[in-house]
């Protein structure tokens, strides 16, 4: 049985609001939400037509925008706050002079340091920017080298991310996941004087570059082994 | 409590709610489904295998919810700690035994 017109234009325009779910709701649950809006407004439209689903629309609407940041928030908090954790771990273990046992003294100090930073200012404290404020010192030295960033980044946001993924039983990668580190690497560039525009922007490039493939081998080796992360 | 006696949809627990509050709580789809997810993943509910005989595609697209153990054990926790809140308000006098039925809709 098809749908009245203005029964139908509810769905396709309830349908666009879902949209605004985070990723995973949606993925699982928005069919089902979709169903269950096309019962509400097919008996809104049989027992009082155009009065009976505005009536509607207005609870829907304010369930809409209730839900709506609840949502985001606990999405935030599972995911995306993983990968502040993994930025900051970025952040901090900015050296001068990479040596090996340097660049793993301070990937360790990261991961420890990010997660105690995690459970004591909760989910979405941008606290990737400590790494800056803490080492912006070291930012000439940095710069002379970008490729150093490659190892950097990736070491710190692999680590970052099996650890979360140990404790906190989840861990995915997020495209927000270079923001922490991007953003250190431009302070850092200010605050350095002499640095050229295409040291800055390589720099950038291979940060952005190193902390998404770290955040998703991370992902990869944690779904591989026995206490893989729940979907 | 709405998939206590047999497996839902989430229309169906919507319905349910709404019949066995009087009305008085309407939920909407998004605060249904966040809550159906966090019982999910408390074990609290689960997916059913079992449901009714699909009658048409929309039907079979649906997703059926029932009580697990766990969620049943919660639920009975729940409900005697409801009661004795209760016992203590009749205790104290903010509440008497008239009054509760009426309230209630028990004979």
């Amino acid at each position: 049985m098809t749908n009245p017109r203005p029964v139908a234009w509810s769905v396709r325009l309830y349908k666009q609001l879902l949209r605004a779910y985070p990723r995973d709701f949606r993925k699982q649950f928005a069919i089902e939400m979709e169903l269950v809006f096309e019962n509400l407004a097919s008996e809104a439209w049989q027992r009082d037509h155009l009065r009976g689903l505005l009536c509607l629309w207005v609870r829907i609407l304010a369930d809409w925008l209730r839900s709506l940041p609840v949502e985001h928030y606990r999405d935030i908090k599972g995911t995306y706050a993983m990968n502040r954790l993994a930025a900051t771990g970025s952040g901090i273990s900015i050296v001068p002079d990479p040596t090996p046992m340097r660049i793993a003294g301070r990937a360790i100090l990261a991961v420890v340091t990010s997660y105690l930073l995690y459970l004591t200012f909760g989910a979405v404290l941008h606290i990737s920017m400590l790494g800056a404020s803490l080492l912006w010192r070291d930012a000439a030295d940095y710069q002379k080298w970008p490729p150093s960033g490659v190892i950097l980044f990736l070491l710190p946001s692999l680590l970052t991310g099996l650890v979360a993924c140990r404790v906190q039983g989840m861990y995915r990668p997020h495209w927000t996941a270079p923001i922490g580190p991007v953003a250190t690497v431009l302070v850092f560039s200010v605050g350095s004087a002499g640095t050229p525009w295409y040291g800055v922007l390589a720099s950038v490039a291979l940060t952005a570059a190193a902390t998404l493939l770290g955040s998703v081998i991370s992902e990869k080796i944690a779904r591989a082994s026995a206490t893989a992360c729940p979907a | 409590m709405a998939v206590a006696d047999a497996p839902r949809h989430g229309y169906g627990i919507m319905q349910e709610v709404a019949t066995s509050t009087e009305g008085a709580v309407q939920l909407g789809p998004g605060t249904l489904y966040g809550a159906i997810k966090r019982m999910l993943a408390a074990g609290l509910i689960e997916e059913s295998p079992r449901r009714p005989a699909a009658k048409d595609d929309d039907e079979r697209r649906r997703c059926y919810y029932r009580i697990t153990k766990v969620g049943q054990r919660v639920a009975e926790a729940e409900a005697k700690r409801l009661a004795a809140i209760l016992q203590l308000a009749m205790a104290k006098k903010f509440i008497s035994r008239q009054e509760l039925a009426v309230e209630g809709g028990f004979a």
